[in-house]
């Protein structure tokens, strides 16, 4: 993406902010997580007392703090761009450590959720929602995998469009989590 | 592309606010008690979940910036989305299902 | 015409037309025994008959494919390609192993035989022989065109190009690997033409049409690489996974009925991008084209795929719906329009743009190419709204009624008919386009 003629060829997409190729990522995700929750809301309807009785067998603490461990790592991330907007490169790189730290917090308390369903509570719950919620989560938890490494690409390869973009898809993470959370641990 | 014009009290002002809607969050969908919610709680709990999409949005990725075309297309999408999730959610209130309490 | 070694493509062109007339005439014969079933049992029967139809088809697209990379890639790259004698030399064992799979289906002469005798998985009954036949085919192309792109001027066409048809032969090493487990062994079955037709194909029909816009309308290089950068990114996010609507009742766990329903759903997302580039290009950037049937041909194969691939493939991909309606005529109907709408019509959008340059003549016979789209496009569209019909009533009858196959078959016979008359008109359509492109020609003053 060099040059200035390069940025415009775009078409309505140049206006977006980072590389526009991201902005097309984050709407097919919104749209595979949308279309995801849609079908977990719908076979909810089909069994509604298994799916309350599934979902009390969650643990909606761990899932609320972890929401709130993601929006923090979010604002790490967005204060990286920002150092780095300043030319302030090492600490745009400390604030990305700061993020990815979180993002690795996110996961510690995600495999415990996933090592006590696995273990001890998944006996007797309705089938589609242990289906649903491993592949939302688990792909969702994927993502933040993803994203630590390219969290650290982009620490390493320290430029101002790089980190944006790279960030974009860490607050895409977040964004997803922010949908997900309430859908399947909450409403019910 | 361009570059996004941010600055530190604006971020963590933000940032203030999506932790303020999460205990919303957490407050409207009873994370501690075993409980259905009425539909009025379950419509806010999925309306803030979607005002804080739209603020990560808006904030951390920097859409602010850009025309107010995309403003409104992802405006539009959540609330698509919401809505959609919503009405899945209070379908089963209609006589349709049979037992009328989720 | 830029470059001399773009010849190569002719050959390409013309070994897939003649498999073209092939496919469609075993086409049409096959819509007549669904209405007369004994006819030519004796002779050859019914799955004979298929397999030469599909595996045509898949050969000739191919070869279709390879002669558009051998046309546009000398341009792209602006160099000559590699080695020309390569490209003949691949030629040749692609027809010879095409040639020895036919006599292999037809004569079934080395039954049982490891290397020479015909395989049993369905589709994939090429001997093995000629299945490596086509892996050194394919390696000797990719060595080819890989070079050609390296030495010369790399564009994100040909970037796009070369990752799509890699990806062709990657998955095709699939169909030597058999495993015992019957549910894995369907698993990597569906990875040979349908990862292709979900995914890697579609880079490569997305370069097609790039380049066709390149040359047919007035666009900037610049603004039609983000568009295909745009649809790549699109088809294989939605594609790759998507393929795991095929996974749905072959034994694998239940989650892939969401994994599939999901991803696929989306899978219109790219072939909707491709309706909205090509129309936007034609649009925009209208240079009055001398050859009006290669645009006709662009922009129809995008909204035919659209329809077919897109809309076609949605109304069944969702699992709960495919539990009833799997391996219907509904299939049918999607497999033939999308395959005509994505892959045949780009491919022939190809063929019609080039040919007047490869036989350097005035783009002739635009009357009668046009004709030939329409003829077929109307003879395809009609067959696939009949299947339609025919697969809802049959799934009804089947699937909810519970009546045996055959007493649902005879009470559709009324829409085989139908078929078997859009089927005569696409063979038509499908003859004259090759009188249109390689028939008499009117040279360049």
């Amino acid at each position: 993406m060099q040059g200035h003629k390069n940025a415009e060829s775009w078409g309505p997409l140049s206006s977006l902010p980072g590389n526009p190729m991201i902005w097309i990522l984050i709407l097919s995700e919104l749209m595979v997580f949308g279309v995801g929750l849609m079908g977990f809301v719908i076979a909810r309807d089909i069994d509604p007392v298994g799916f309350a009785k599934s979902q009390d067998s969650l643990n909606r603490l761990a899932g609320a703090i972890n929401t709130m461990v993601l929006i923090t790592s979010g604002l790490f991330a967005a204060l990286a761009v920002e150092a780095r907007a300043r030319d302030n490169v090492q600490t745009s790189r400390w604030w990305l450590l700061a993020a990815g730290s979180f993002g690795v917090i996110f996961l510690i308390i995600k495999a415990f959720e996933y090592r006590d369903k696995i273990l001890h509570n998944s006996a007797g719950l309705n089938e589609n929602f242990l289906t649903l919620y491993f592949l939302l989560t688990g792909f969702h938890a994927a993502h933040v995998v993803m994203g630590l490494v390219i969290l650290f690409i982009v620490g390493w390869k320290n430029n101002l469009e790089n980190i944006e973009t790279g960030t974009a898809f860490w607050h895409m993470v977040d964004l997803i989590w922010v949908l997900l959370f309430p859908v399947i641990y909450l409403l019910r | 592309m361009k570059h996004t014009r941010t600055n530190r009290a604006g971020l963590l002002r933000t940032w203030a606010i999506l932790m303020g809607l999460s205990l919303a969050t957490m407050l409207a969908g009873r994370v501690n008690e075993n409980l259905s919610l009425a539909p009025l709680w379950a419509m806010a709990l999925l309306g803030v979940a979607g005002l804080k999409a739209r603020l990560i949005l808006g904030r951390f990725l920097g859409l602010r910036h850009a025309s107010s075309d995309w403003n409104s297309a992802f405006t539009i999408l959540l609330v698509i989305l919401q809505v959609s999730l919503l009405a899945a959610f209070l379908a089963l209130y209609l006589p349709v299902f049979h037992s009328p309490t989720p | 015409m830029k470059y001399q070694s773009q010849k190569v493509a002719f050959w390409y062109f013309g070994a897939a037309m003649a498999l073209f007339a092939i496919q469609v005439l075993v086409g049409a014969i096959m819509g007549y025994i669904y209405v007369a079933p004994n006819f030519m049992s004796e002779l050859i029967p019914f799955n004979i008959f298929r397999m030469l139809h599909t595996n045509a088809l898949i050969v000739w697209l191919l070869l279709g494919f390879f002669g558009a990379a051998y046309y546009l890639i000398p341009e792209e790259a602006e160099r000559d390609i590699e080695s020309p004698m390569l490209a003949y030399g691949q030629l040749i064992l692609l027809v010879v192993g095409t040639l020895g799979a036919v006599l292999t289906y037809v004569f079934n002469f080395a039954e049982g035989n490891v290397v020479f005798g015909q395989q049993g998985r369905e589709f994939l009954e090429q001997p093995l022989w000629v299945k490596l036949g086509i892996i050194v085919a394919a390696l000797v192309f990719l060595y080819n065109i890989t070079m050609t792109v390296l030495k010369g001027r790399k564009t994100a066409v040909s970037n796009v190009l070369l990752l799509g048809l890699w990806g062709v032969a990657l998955f095709f090493l699939f169909s030597l690997y058999n495993p015992g487990n019957l549910s894995l062994d369907k698993m990597y079955w569906w990875y040979v033409v349908h990862i292709w037709v979900e995914g890697v194909w579609e880079l490569v029909m997305a370069a097609i049409l790039a380049f066709l816009m390149l040359k047919l309308t007035g666009i900037d290089r610049e603004i039609i690489e983000k568009w295909i950068y745009a649809i790549v990114a699109l088809a294989l996010f939605t594609g790759l996974l998507g393929t795991g609507h095929h996974y749905y009742w072959i034994g694998t766990p239940g989650y892939w009925q969401w994994i599939g329903s999901v991803f696929s759903a989306l899978e219109i997302v790219p072939f909707l991008a491709m309706v909205v580039f090509a129309f936007m290009m034609v649009w925009k950037g209208g240079r009055d084209h001398p050859n009006k049937a290669a645009v006709l041909w662009a922009l129809g194969s995008t909204v035919l795929a659209f329809f077919g691939a897109g809309v076609w493939g949605f109304m069944h991909t969702l699992a709960p719906v495919n539990f009833y309606s799997h391996g219907t005529q509904i299939t049918a109907a999607h497999g033939h329009l999308a395959f005509f709408g994505a892959y045949v019509s780009m491919n022939l959008a190809m063929i019609t743009y080039a040919m007047p340059y490869l036989r350097k003549s005035e783009p002739y016979n635009q009357i009668s190419n046009m004709i030939s789209f329409w003829l077929m496009a109307g003879g395809m569209s009609f067959m696939t709204i009949t299947l339609t019909f025919a697969g809802i009533i049959q799934t009804h009858l089947q699937r909810v009624n519970g009546e045996d196959f055959m007493s649902v078959q005879e009470q559709l016979g009324v829409f085989y008919w139908m078929r078997l008359g859009s089927g005569i008109v696409f063979v038509i359509g499908a003859l004259l386009f090759i009188y249109a492109t390689f028939g008499p020609k009117k040279v360049r003053a």
